[in-house]
Parts: structure tokens; sequence; C-alpha cells
């Protein structure tokens, strides 16, 4: 339940026995490797290896990414992914062959199909480019200038269209031109000059915008040229769908690339650690950490596959920065997810998890405040997590989640809300139930309040209470009396003073008590008379904080009541369907969408809104962050789940 | 009892109170969830698996107008639209009107600030995919006030006899 000790960790063997050192320490999955500080070492392992599987796992990832389309195999919902231990992964070392070829084959298929792709619009390009000269039926190539005469063909604004006819008409006799097509802002139009004018009339055309048409290059007429395009495109289409067939061909190998790609990843990840490892002629040295119960497992995983090589641990020396190792009940483990989004606790601080958690169930709770929602997501992601074993944060927040469900079963039951209906209007064979309640919160919103901003100023206390023993712990009593107690002290004599007469009365005295220690002594770190009297008055501001801290619990009430207003909403409107027999699963459909909607929206808000009661108003008071989350070597794989 | 268009003055009043709390919180909603799904739809068209978190992230801005609508349908349930009730003095409506305005005014403006810090937050998931936590709680932040305010309305339309 909390931080444990962190050890430097000195491996240092023969260079033949490092690929098995490696694979077990990877196994095992419990030491974090650093880079080599010995100085008296310096031949470095090249990054060759490295960038070779690099490669390979990106050619298999190409490969993967390109057939995915083509797999038209229905995976089952909610599955988990196969165990699988060392060996069975140093099995698929065998598929590399084949897979390999077949990824070679697919990186041309892919090529192939690209240029296929790229011709065929290519083609259509050129198709609606020539397509305006179609009515033009001579070859493009015959264009151009000969002996007496040169003729073009080009396109023009459709402005100019009365200039160019005046233009020809000046000069009959020397010129003709023909309009082939108009199409909306510009026509296509033929021109024949004599060499004479040729270069006159050019110049005009040129003025009047027109642009020339350069196909010389095609012996052919438009006709020609576009029915030519046509049968290519047809040729390349059946080419393309041929090439296709031949990609889909390899979908029945996804699975074995797949095996290959773990394969490849796992290789890198050691690959990757020991380019940090410090290499002589014919020894390497790794360096690293690992937790104290982990010692002996450590020494073990090294002493199975090398005789030779010998393990050292040490603590940290003063001043050496190491990485937070948290080790935590299972129960409380998905918790460490709300602290993880946070920050991770410094190392020579403490694991807030433990200290946290209980307040989170709570507080989640009365936040969906629904016994039925409840249910539903304890059983569904309880359910989830079962059938598919996820792992790292996703699988923490479902746990996280899980937990949330029963905290809102038990909330929900006892605020009397099943699916938004009340417990007394629930049918006769429930009525039980309604000795679970304990109060409406819509009928008694006051209590609820109360209630809420009481388990703020608890959790308030709580948080300080924990400051209070940091600083004890750490011989500050003067810290802990001070800066923790006196509020203490305010906080709580102010809640004595709420009920009046002698308890009223002490209070206000407890609470002065506190407010004059927070006066004096807050500002006892400063040097001057003065600087020591504004410093605890400016810590006596630092009230308000405490004041708007305990008010945000109202929160919890705001949340409960959204919750418990959607859900009679759509209460309400599938009660209004109900009474005519044919709207009858209309009311049904808006039942099961509109529960299924707020159960996801609340979920939602009460996660989110819970995480932040923990951090600006729980940790605020006593957590140390900025430490280096602890992230050993292990086998980190995508479609199969490690087991040692 | 004073009528204004046939009704009961007390009765307009508190849909008026109704259709503000829904109308004005609904539009800092819209407002938000728009500009945040702008933001997400440019960043999931560059990386697609990034869609869950960018949703979450798009989805904050819109429980302001969620909490309109439930100020609202407590407004119209306590004036009987929704179910009997007897007659709504003018006061009694004034207090309902008074009641929507929390969640009116405050779920406008909270979540237009909301969706500003869901489009930043959008951002940050795109250059650091691992802090997508931080961004929600960033924006969890403005919520606050959307939460406070549709407190104090609830608290208005339930108190009032």
């Amino acid at each position: 339940m909390a931080i444990i000790n962190a050890k430097r960790v000195t491996v240092i063997g023969l260079c033949e026995d490092r690929p098995e050192v490696v694979k077990s320490l990877q196994s095992l999955g419990a030491v974090q490797i650093e880079a080599n500080t010995f100085s008296d070492v310096d031949v470095v392992e090249t990054t060759e290896g490295v960038t070779q599987t690099e490669q390979r796992l990106a050619d298999i990832k190409f490969a993967l990414t390109l057939l995915k389309p083509y797999d038209e195999s229905k995976k089952p919902f909610l599955e988990a992914k196969p165990a699988i231990d060392q060996k069975g992964l140093e099995a698929f070392k065998e598929l590399e062959r084949k897979q390999m070829i077949a990824v070679d084959s697919l990186k041309e298929l892919s090529e192939e199909l690209n240029w296929a792709r790229a011709s065929i619009s290519r083609a259509k390009n050129l198709i609606l480019q020539v397509e305006p000269y179609r009515n033009f039926d001579d070859t493009f190539s015959a264009l151009g200038t000969h002996i007496y005469t040169s003729a073009t063909v080009g396109v023009m604004p459709i402005e100019n269209k009365d200039a160019l006819i005046q233009l020809m008409e000046e000069n009959d006799g020397l010129a003709s031109y023909e309009i082939l097509e108009e199409m909306q802002d510009t026509f296509i139009v033929f021109v024949l000059t004599h060499n004479d004018i040729t270069h006159e009339i050019k110049t005009t055309l040129k003025t009047l915008g027109f642009s020339e048409a350069k196909y010389e290059q095609f012996t052919d007429s438009p006709e020609g040229i576009i029915d030519a395009h046509v049968k290519e495109i047809a040729a390349l289409s059946e080419k393309k769908a041929e090439i296709k067939m031949q990609i889909a061909a390899f979908v029945g190998q996804i699975p074995d690339m797949e095996r290959l790609e773990d394969y490849y990843n796992a290789m890198l990840q050691r690959e990757r650690a020991a380019l940090s490892f410090g290499y002589t002629k014919n020894a390497f040295v790794l360096e690293g950490w690992t937790d104290e119960h982990s010692q002996e497992a450590v020494q073990k995983a090294v002493a199975e596959v090398s005789e030779t090589a010998i393990v050292q641990f040490r603590d940290p020396i003063e001043g050496e920065s190491y990485p937070t190792i948290i080790e935590n009940p299972k129960l409380a483990r998905p918790f460490e997810a709300i602290t993880e989004m946070y920050d991770t606790p410094s190392a020579g601080g403490i694991d807030p998890n433990l200290l946290m958690a209980p307040f989170y169930f709570i507080v989640f709770g009365m936040m969906v405040s629904d016994a039925g929602y409840g249910l539903v997501l304890a059983l569904a992601c309880t359910f989830i997590l079962w059938k598919t074993k996820p792992a790292g944060m996703f699988g923490k927040i479902l746990g996280v989640v899980a937990f949330g469900g029963v905290s809102t079963l038990i909330w929900g039951a006892l605020f009397g809300g099943w699916f938004g209906v009340s417990v007394e209007n629930l049918p006769k064979a429930l009525q039980f139930l309604t000795h679970l309640k304990w109060f409406n919160p819509m009928e008694e919103p006051l209590t609820m309040l109360a209630l809420c901003l009481g388990i703020g100023t608890f959790q308030v206390l709580f948080g300080l209470g924990v400051a209070a023993g940091i600083n004890i712990k750490r011989h500050k009593p003067f810290a802990a009396l001070f800066d923790q107690v006196s509020w203490m002290l305010v906080i709580i004599g102010l809640l004595a003073m709420l009920p009046g007469g002698i308890i009223g009365k002490i209070g206000g005295y407890t609470a002065l008590a506190g407010a004059g220690l927070v006066l004096l002594f807050a500002g006892r770190e400063k040097k001057s008379i003065i600087g020591k009297l504004m410093g605890g008055l400016s810590a006596l501001y630092g009230a308000t904080g405490y004041l708007s801290d305990i008010l945000s619990y109202s929160r919890i009430f705001g949340m409960g009541l959204a919750t418990g207003v959607i859900a009679l909403v759509f209460n309400t409107i599938a009660g209004m369907l109900f009474g005519k027999w044919f709207m009858i699963p209309f009311a049904v459909v808006i039942l099961v969408v509109g529960h299924v909607f707020n159960i996801g929206i609340n979920t939602l808000g009460a996660y989110v809104h819970s995480c932040r009661l923990q951090y600006i108003e729980y940790y605020g008071k006593f957590f140390e962050g900025g430490g280096k989350t602890f992230r050993p070597l292990r086998t980190d794989i995508k479609h199969y789940r490690f087991e040692k | 009892m004073i009528e204004v268009l046939g009704m009961e003055l007390g009765k307009v009043l508190a849909m008026l109170g109704a259709a503000l709390a829904v109308a004005l919180a609904g539009t800092g909603s819209a407002i938000g969830v728009g500009a945040a799904g702008e933001a997400a739809a440019g960043l999931v068209s560059e990386d697609p698996d990034k869609f869950g978190s960018a949703l979450v992230l798009q989805l904050l801005p819109g429980t302001q107008g969620i909490y309109g609508l439930l100020v609202g349908f407590m407004i119209l349930m306590k004036i009987g639209l929704i179910g009997e009730v007897g007659e709504i003095s003018t006061a009694t409506g004034f207090y309902y009107f008074l009641g929507s305005l929390p969640i009116a005014i405050g779920g406008l403006t909270s979540a237009i600030a909301q969706g500003k810090t869901a489009v930043a937050g959008i951002g940050m998931l795109a250059r650091r995919p691992e802090e997508s936590g931080k961004a929600i709680v960033m924006a969890i932040m403005v919520e606050t006030y959307a939460v406070f305010a549709l407190l104090i309305s609830m608290l208005i339309v339930m108190l009032v006899k």
C-alpha cells in the first residue's frame, strides 16, 4: 500500500550470455534499465540490430494495414487476447521466413496497385482535357505550320467570339475558322491562316485570350485518343481487380503476421534496452532499478540463464534520482489510474492511492446515485473485465467504474431510486427494497446538501491529518501543529458552533485558538517581526480556501440531481406513450436508449468530477508530485497477453 | 389573479423561466460543443485512433444544455404542464422564473468557456496524447460553475411552495 524502496541493480556478464539475460529480465518485467554510468567501458553496441528490427516491424505493419480492408473475418465481440509465455513467443521466429517473403510480395503488389491507380487517373484526366475537341476530326499532329498555311486549334473566352468573327471577316480569303464546340464560358475554335498573315493573326488571337491546344504528340484524332484511353482504363481496371485479388489471397496469413509483429515488438524492446548497456570486448554491464521485493527474482532470473553473470544491489545514494515504485493490494490497484492521471508521487513522499480510494468510491456512488444504474455499471464492467482481461490504463479505469457501480448501487438503495423510479412506486414484489431507503434527496434537498458538505468537511480534515502525519514522520512537529492541526481546530471548532449551547461555546473557543495559532505562527519562517505578522495574516486569509474546498462538495448533489431528473424525464415521456397500445414499442425504445444515454453521460461526469475532488480538494493538502514513473523492461505486445 | 394571454401570470412567468433555462443553456452548449467538434474533426482527420478521447472532450460542454433541460422540466412539472397541479400565484411563478436564471446565465457562459478549454484540450491531445486525462480535468474545472448554477436553480425550484 505504499511506495516501496527502489534498489539499484547492476548485472555484469559475458557478452555471449547477454541475449538470454535480457530475455529473462524482460520476461520477469521488474527491472527498469538505465543508461550505463561506468566510465571505463566504452565499446558501444551498434544500433544496426535495432534499425533492422525497426525496418521489419514497419514492413509488417505496412502489410497488415494493406490487408485490413480485405479481411472479412468477423472478430467476436469482447474477446480476451490469448495468453502466451516466453517460449511461445520465441517459437514465432519460425514464421519469419515465410511471412517476410509474403510481406515483400505485398509491398510489390501495393506498388503495382498504386501504379495502376495513378495511370487510371492520368488517363481520365487526359480524356477530360481532350473531350471538348471531340468535333475536331483531324489529328493534333497534323496541325502547325506548313508551306503555305498554318492550322491551329484552341480555346477562347466566349465574350471574345464577336471579336474573333470580326477579325476573320477582315482577313477573309487569307484566313478561315470553324467553331467546334461551345461551352458555358469558352468555346473551341479551329483557325486556318495563310502564312503571310499567320504571325499577325496569332498575335491578335493571343490578345483575345486564345490558348492553343498542345497535344501534337498524338497522331490520332481526339475521338481516337479518347477511345484508346477508355480502353486503357478498362484494361487497367481489370489489372487493378486482379492485383486486389492477389492481395486478398494473403488475408489468411494475417494471424501469422500479427504473431510475428508481437515477436519483433518484444525483440525491439530488448534491443533498445541493450543500447544503454556498457560493453567491453567480452563483457557487458547492465544497470537499472528494481524494487526491494523483486531482488531475489532478479537474481534467479539471471542465474537461470548464465552461470557467470554477477548481480549486485544497492540502495539509492543521497541525491540520486530514482523511479517511484508503487505497490497496492489487488482491490485498490484500479484506483492507481486516478493518481496516474494526475501526477506520479515523489519517490520520497507517500502513495496516496489507498488513502484516496475509499473517498473516490463514496463520492462516485453519490454522484450517479441510482441503484438500477449501479447494478448495470457493476455487472457490465465486471463482465467486460472478466471476458477481455484488458491490461494497463483501460483495465484499471474499468475496475474503478465497476467499484463505482457497487457504490452507486448502495447509495441508490439508500436514496430509494431505481432507474429513476422511487422505491415506493416499484412493483409489490420489490417493496422489500423500501427497508433499505434512508431518505430521498429530491424531497429533502437540505439534508442531502448537509450530507455532501459533511463528507467534504471530513475529507478535507482527513487530508490535513495526512499532511500532519507526514510532517510528524519527518520530525517537523511544529509544522504539523501550526500548518495543519491549527486549521483542523478552526474547522472542527466552527462545526461545533452549529448546534450552539455549551458545545457551541467550546467550539467557538477552539476555533479561536486555532485561528490564533495560524495568525501567530504561520509566518514563522519570515525574518522580521512584521514579516511574521503579515505571513500569519495572509495565512488566515487562506480560510476562504478551506471554505471553497468544502462548498465544492455540493457538486455531488448537483450531479446526483442531474442523474435523477434526466431519468425522470425519460420515464415521464415513456409514461405518456404507454397510454396507447400501439405506442408501446416507441416507449420501450425511449426507455432503453434514454437510460443508456443517462448512464453514459453521468458515469463520465461522476468519473471526472470525483477525480477533481481528489486532485484539488484532497491532494492539494498533502500530495507531493513530480516523481518518475517506474517503467520496467517488459514484454509489451499487441495481439497476445504475455504471462510469465 | 392577474391574467396574461388568457393564462395566469404566475404560469406565464414560470414558463418564461423554463424557456430561458433550456434556450440559453442550450445555446451555450451548442456553441461549445460545436467549437470543440470542429477541433476534434481536425484532429481525427489526422489520427482516427484519437476519436474516443476527442469525443469525450467534445461532449463536456454539452452538459450545460442538459442541466438547462432539467431545470426547465422541473419547472414544467411544478406548474402542472406535466401532471396536475392547482393554481400558481404570481409570486410563485416569479420565484420559478428567478430559479431558472442561474442555469440560464451560468450555463450559457460556462458552456462557451468550457468549449474554448475543450478546443485547447484537443490541441493538447494532438501533441501529447498521453496527457488526455489532464485536458479533461482542465475542462471540468469550468464545469464546476455550471454544476453550482444547476444546484441553486434546482434548490429554488424544489423549495418554492
